[in-house]
């Protein structure tokens, strides 16, 4: 990448990018806790037909690809299993009503983003994004509560829209989920590691093992370098794995 | 979408970097027990209405602020002088004043930030998780290492000494011995030989109100505090104060 000579405003247009950056992702978090998927697609991920066709979801199973599909697990889904799971609760207590405001009760989700590494590229067109987020996902049970700590690895690709950024290929790679007040060396590996099983019921485009804890680390997602357009760089999005060409083929 | 100038969005990244400084002053000074430093330096001297709300209320008001951070003064005092009393070789010929905090850490932990500054530069707004913890060697309990997760919201305005916290709230979803669960705290038991810490309460919230709920199996999801958005000027968006 050649160093450009940059003015100073277009200086200090990209510092505010990083800040920008940081801010979608905060609200990306506090959205995802307070339960707010819909108002998250609408607000902060891409709008304009030709990037939500290529916007992706990835987590260690594979990739959700395009935002009908993101829009179909992430809102619609989630609601289904907030349903279900209050039905078997209110089955099982029956002073709990089965109500649109108890959707969700009883979970808690707080996946707090630290250690931020942005790259800007040249042409100030998209960005890419590292995060790592210590937290915690608590679900409630008829017979019990699963309360986890989380480690997991974020990894996104923005792209500006109307002079605003906004999230196009999110990739979240799970490290560990294990049990709260347990010893770690006591839980089995098959369970503080998430393998490469979807949740039942969630649609996925491209199934493929993009993300492993079993071995200790993973090359992919790649560490951000600064890059001048984002046909240069590896993609967040399914385009990015080592094991996928672009379009999806097995390598 | 508001548009600045170049000079604008310097002095708007200045800004920003006060701010954050504030947050990281906060978190530093406590772990030191300035509570003096933190309410004199960072907190505001003349603005209206100042808040500090937590889960069971809200202190309102400066006087009301001013006595919650005397009492945290005053039981890091009897925490210091129990050190004392069971140390007394180590302890014993030092001041008081000069041991605040020994044997304890307390960390207020800031991650995850959204930080908008007002068009008008005047006010912000500010959330972060809060993923701090405590290790105390004297609690009422005895010895403790405790887990403390949450949300802290502010709303900061600019005064002539600078940006200045106004507006702050901090919620826990999670307050739970370590090595536990949060989904079943463990009972608290009272050690007799820390009864002086055991003896000694906070002042309630002046405006006392069930604000947030600690976690528990039966909790609603609940979307607070607000996500700051953009704003143009205070009047036009939300408090983090009552």
């Amino acid at each position: 990448m050649t160093k450009q000579v940059l003015t100073d405003d277009a200086r200090i247009r990209r510092v505010w990018d990083v800040l920008e950056i940081k801010n979608l992702m905060g609200r990306h978090a506090y959205y995802h806790a307070y339960d707010m998927h819909a108002e998250e697609l609408a607000e902060l991920w891409v709008q304009k037909p030709g990037n939500q066709k290529t916007a992706s979801f990835g987590q260690n199973w594979g990739y959700q690809v395009g935002i009908n599909i993101i829009r179909k697990n992430y809102v619609d889904l989630n609601i289904k299993w907030h349903q279900e799971d209050l039905n078997e609760l209110c089955d099982a207590d029956p002073t709990l009503e089965n109500c649109p405001e108890n959707l969700g009760i009883g979970c808690m989700l707080m996946h707090a983003l630290s250690t931020p590494y942005i790259e800007i590229a040249g042409d100030g067109q998209t960005a890419q994004g590292m995060w790592y987020s210590p937290g915690q996902v608590t679900f409630v049970y008829p017979d019990k509560v699963n309360a986890l700590w989380m480690y997991e690895k974020y990894a996104v690709d923005f792209i500006k829209e109307d002079d605003e950024w906004k999230i196009w290929h999110l990739f979240v790679g799970t490290d560990f989920a294990l049990e709260a007040g347990e010893d770690m060396t006591k839980q089995p590996v098959s369970d503080t590691s998430v393998d490469d099983k979807a949740p039942e019921g969630m649609e996925i485009t491209i199934p493929i093992q993009a993300y492993t804890s079993r071995y200790n680390w993973s090359a992919y997602p790649a560490i951000p370098r600064p890059y001048e357009t984002f046909s240069e760089t590896i993609s967040n999005g399914p385009d990015g794995p080592p094991k996928l060409k672009k379009g999806g083929e097995d390598e | 979408m508001t548009k600045y100038m170049t000079e604008q969005l310097t002095q708007r990244w200045e800004d920003y970097n006060e701010i954050e400084n504030i947050m990281g002053k906060l978190t530093y000074n406590e772990i030191l027990k300035k509570s003096d430093y933190i309410l004199d330096a960072l907190w505001c001297k003349n603005t209206q209405e100042p808040c500090l709300g937590f889960n069971n209320g809200y202190y309102k008001g400066y006087e009301a602020i001013r006595e919650y951070f005397n009492a945290l003064k005053e039981l890091d005092i009897i925490k210091a002088k129990v050190a004392k009393k069971m140390h007394p070789e180590e302890l014993g010929g030092v001041e008081t004043e000069n041991i605040l905090g020994v044997g304890g850490i307390n960390v207020l932990n800031f991650t995850t930030p959204v930080l908008e500054l007002s068009a008008d530069g005047k006010t912000a707004k500010g959330l972060w998780y809060l993923m701090g913890g405590s290790g105390d060697f004297y609690t009422e309990e005895g010895p403790r290492g405790t887990n403390r997760w949450g949300r802290v919201a502010v709303d900061f305005i600019r005064e002539d000494t600078g940006w200045k916290i106004w507006h702050m709230l901090v919620v826990l979803d999670i307050d739970s011995k370590m090595g536990t669960s949060w989904e079943a705290p463990a009972d608290k038991i009272i050690d007799p030989a820390y009864k002086e810490i055991a003896e000694f309460s906070m002042p309630a919230p002046n405006v006392p109100q069930n604000v947030y709920e600690l976690y528990h199996n039966r909790r609603r999801i609940k979307a607070f505090p607000k996500v700051p958005k953009p704003y143009d000027a205070f009047s036009k968006t939300f408090s983090y104060g009552i």
